[in-house]
């Protein structure tokens, strides 16, 4: 791997995350809605109070000066206040965050497999039933909102054979007497919502694995393959799918950016205390600097994910190697 | 191939077991939507703090189940002659949650700390000057003049020992994570956006509750709430959608409590007599106010937009809080658009150029932006619907315009108020002096979000503060009512009920707060929480 490529693309990453510092400041001090009207509703605020809340969270000084406050905060990992909670940001941010990454984690993973496995199995069997019935899962899967397919697995697991829980990602209040018991009973409300959300996103890897396979089948060196007299499943899984995988990096490198941010339908539906129900309440509340706290998270996932991706390119494409 | 599937069975094998909770325990689990935003008293605003402060903390004096004053930490009070000095008798062997003793010193500085800072409960003490100790367990408090509302006070009283080295300006961010009180229940563990777990207090002064738990359970949505209560994962649910309630009444194990609300809607004006004043000044006429009011069919409101779970309304004070309400009876304003029409041909406004709205002597017309919060359920959308009909019907146009809280706060607070009328709410507390302040002068830009100013209504407002005869206070408080109602800054269109849910199979004890008629678990004291036992 050439070290030139990867520190420019490490100097990208870290040019593209200072822009999105910048402008995630600037964002939240555009929308309606004064954090200390809602407060007011609720009780007093007299202009004293107004005036030590906002030296408490930073609002003296001119725009420029709060933000080179911010930035040097920053540095020092401070995402300030909540206006909310009045705890740190980071806290708050930090237990939700694990929620969410474990949730989007798996649920992508089990929609990789799931993908590839259709999409392969439609390419290799292109034109006959399985295709026709892969194919067609896969745009129905793609087509339905998150959060439908998830209340009715509820209604049907949940609801009606009561084997998997309603909400939550514990037993509310339960008290794990082990570690391996926590985890049980956390792996327990994970599976409804993992595959509820893995089934929601699926669709979209399995329709572009069978296209990025049907394309590679038509390459020549497949033909070769053939005529050599390989087994039609040695050809598509040592030599046609590694190939045909890179767009599907692609692909899994983006989802993968979103996952932190996407995952609020299904948060909802199967309340799990994730970070995409927090930055919605966040949002409904005008709580700054957890949004700003939350969506800086978010942006630098997404450039992490991105820098991976493309050093994975580096391994898998011999061809880029000496961009 | 073979590792995946061995893998998935083995995921699958461990994910199915139920993992059941500890059944040694008698938990009693209540389904919550919304979560407190604190544990201290100092910075709480959300109304779903009293989840912890009512199970944490005590007050000097509480409502019984009457709603009559009854003492909490205080045993006994009494007012000087002049009604100036107020002497509490503190009572004795009361034990904070961490062993330490309850004494006068945690009462002063509780009151000190609310009295010189500004905290969300420092407005329930306006007028006091200073909290003293006499001894041990007495406690004077000096006001400027007689404050009547002064056994209405639900101040928590905070553990001196904890707080002592605490300056006013940490109180601003200081929250225990497990706070320190006088409570019948401790709070365990908070995971936020997951569950409050409470312990019971076994040496409670009033008695150690009969459950050892209470675990407030968080649901993201309001349909898995229902699920939850309906196959017994909860056992209560403090709010219902309206269109859950057939389904749940149907059930034989599930007790729906319809209560009388301590809440109400109105229709508000932007009253702002003011050349910043963006509005439309035409609605700065109370005719035309007066006239809405005879024009909107209000039941027809409440049977839509609450399916039949309200009362029309009529005063500023609701009719739950007992006598303070003033019922309008033979002034009422009923539903008859022919009287608003009326009113407004009598006030000049008639329609000259035939497009069914009305214009004034100039020719300006009565056409008036709507604002119309949509985040906070149905009920908002579905009543400006009606009404924009309502008064369409008598020649007034609206353009209704939706946008979530923070918007419409913003348009009245910090955009100089630039609209004409808006649905919004209020909760009102047993005493009337909050609630009637949210109309004064001194509070737009404030509390109030009308802008409206009546001098007549703010020197009525100054007596009734200090009128400690109730009979007195009472007459004051109704013609200020009165006032309200014929000048119209609020249309108040209902009083929405509290409806709650329980499971009847598990737990007994539930009782309503006031009897007979009021709530069963979000109560202005504690009296379910000490009386529910298993069955």
């Amino acid at each position: 791997m050439n070290l030139s490529y990867l520190s420019k693309k490490l100097s990208h990453s870290i040019i593209t995350l200072f822009i999105v510092i910048t402008i995630n400041f600037f964002l939240f001090r555009v929308i309606p809605g004064d954090p200390f009207a809602m407060i007011a509703k609720a009780g007093t605020l007299s202009a004293e109070y107004k005036e030590e809340l906002s030296t408490l969270y930073g609002f003296n000084g001119s725009l420029p000066i709060q933000y080179v406050k911010y930035l040097r905060q920053l540095f020092t990992f401070d995402f300030g206040l909540s206006f909310k909670y009045r705890k740190p940001v980071l806290e708050i941010l930090g237990n939700r965050l694990m929620a969410t990454l474990l949730l989007a984690f798996f649920a992508q993973l089990f929609a990789i497999i799931l993908g590839t496995v259709i999409g392969t199995l439609s390419a290799a069997f292109r034109g006959k039933k399985i295709d026709v019935a892969a194919l067609g899962f896969a745009l129905f899967i793609y087509a339905i909102p998150a959060f439908w397919l998830g209340i009715v697995l509820l209604s049907f697991f949940s609801v009606k054979l009561g084997i998997l829980p309603l909400n939550g990602m514990v037993v509310a209040g339960l008290s794990h007497p082990t570690t391996w018991a926590y985890i049980k009973d956390v792996v327990h409300h994970l599976v409804l919502p993992v595959f509820s959300m893995g089934l929601a996103i699926c669709g979209g890897y399995a329709i572009i694995m069978r296209g990025s396979l049907l394309d590679v089948l038509t390459e020549d060196y497949i033909t070769t393959a053939r005529a050599k007299g390989l087994k039609r499943k040695d050809i598509v899984i040592k030599h046609a799918l590694p190939n045909a995988m890179l767009p599907m990096v692609t692909i899994i490198a983006i989802n993968l950016g979103f996952m932190v941010s996407g995952a609020i339908q299904t948060e909802t539906v199967f309340s799990w205390p994730g970070i995409g129900r927090l930055v919605y309440e966040a949002l409904m509340a005008r709580d700054y600097p957890v949004l700003q706290g939350a969506f800086l998270i978010i942006s630098l996932t997404v450039i992490i994910a991105n820098f991976i991706a493309d050093i994975f390119y580096g391994y898998l494409d011999p061809r880029i190697k000496y961009e | 191939m073979k590792k995946l599937c061995l893998f998935l069975a083995l995921m699958l094998l461990v994910a199915l077991p139920m993992t059941a909770y500890n059944s040694e325990k008698l938990v009693l689990r209540i389904g919550i939507i919304q979560e407190p935003d604190t544990t201290s008293p100092f910075i709480a605003t959300l109304a779903a703090f009293n989840v912890i402060d009512v199970r944490v903390y005590d007050n000097l004096i509480e409502y019984d189940d009457n709603l009559h004053p009854v003492g909490g930490l205080a045993e006994d009070w009494s007012v000087s002659e002049d009604g100036l000095v107020w002497t509490f008798n503190l009572r004795e062997g009361i034990k904070w949650s961490d062993g330490e003793d309850f004494n006068a010193d945690d009462v002063v500085w509780t009151y000190t700390a609310l009295i010189e800072g500004e905290y969300p409960q420092s407005v329930q003490l306006t007028g006091i000057t200073k909290c003293e100790k006499v001894d041990e367990y007495t406690v004077k408090l000096y006001t400027e003049a007689p404050k009547a509302d002064m056994e209405s006070i639900r101040v928590d009283i905070v553990p001196e020992h904890i707080y002592s080295n605490k300056s006013l300006e940490d109180l601003h961010t200081f929250a225990e994570d497990s706070p320190v009180g006088t409570g019948p229940f401790k709070l365990v563990e908070w995971k936020q956006g997951q569950f409050l777990k409470f312990e019971a207090n076994e040496n409670y002064f009033k008695g150690a509750p009969h459950i050892d738990e209470i675990v407030y359970v968080i649901f993201a949505n309001a349909d898995t709430l229902m699920l939850a209560l309906k196959n017994g994962e909860i056992d209560a649910v403090t709010s219902i959608a309206s269109n859950q309630v057939e389904m749940l009444e149907q059930n034989p194990n599930i007790e729906v409590v319809k209560a009388l609300g301590r809440n109400f809607q109105e229709l508000g004006f932007n009253c702002w007599d003011s050349p910043e004043s963006k509005g439309n000044p035409l609605v700065l006429d109370p005719k035309i106010r007066l006239a809405c009011d005879y024009a909107i069919d209000k039941e027809q409101i409440v049977e839509i937009a609450l399916t039949g779970l309200g009362t029309p309304g009529t005063s500023l004070i609701p009719p739950s809080v007992g006598d303070w309400h003033w019922d309008p009876s033979d002034e009422k304003h009923n539903y008859d658009p022919e009287k608003a029409k009326q009113i407004l041909e009598e006030a000049g406004y008639i329609d000259t150029d035939g497009d069914s709205i009305r214009e004034d002597s100039e020719g300006n017309k009565l056409d008036f932006r709507f604002a119309v919060i949509s985040s906070y359920g149905e009920a908002y959308v579905k009543a400006s619907l009606i009404i924009q009909k309502n008064l369409q019907d008598i020649g007034i146009n609206t353009n209704i315009t939706t946008m979530d809280g923070g918007a419409q706060s913003d348009l009245i607070y910090s955009q100089n108020f630039d609209t004409d009328m808006y649905i919004w709410g209020w909760s009102a507390e047993l005493d009337p002096s909050l609630k009637l302040s949210v109309v004064l002068t001194e509070q737009i830009g404030k509390r109030s979000d009308c802008f409206w100013s009546n001098e007549d209504y703010d020197e009525l407002y100054k007596i009734q503060v200090s009128q400690v005869d109730r009979e007195e206070r009472l007459e004051t408080v109704h013609e200020m009512q009165r006032i309200v109602y014929e000048e119209a800054p609020y249309i108040i269109l209902y009083y929405p009920d509290a409806v709650e849910a329980y499971r009847t199979d598990k737990f007994e004890g539930w009782t309503r707060v006031p009897e007979g008629i009021g709530n069963s678990i979000s109560q202005v004291n504690k009296s379910t929480f000490l009386s529910i036992r298993p069955k």
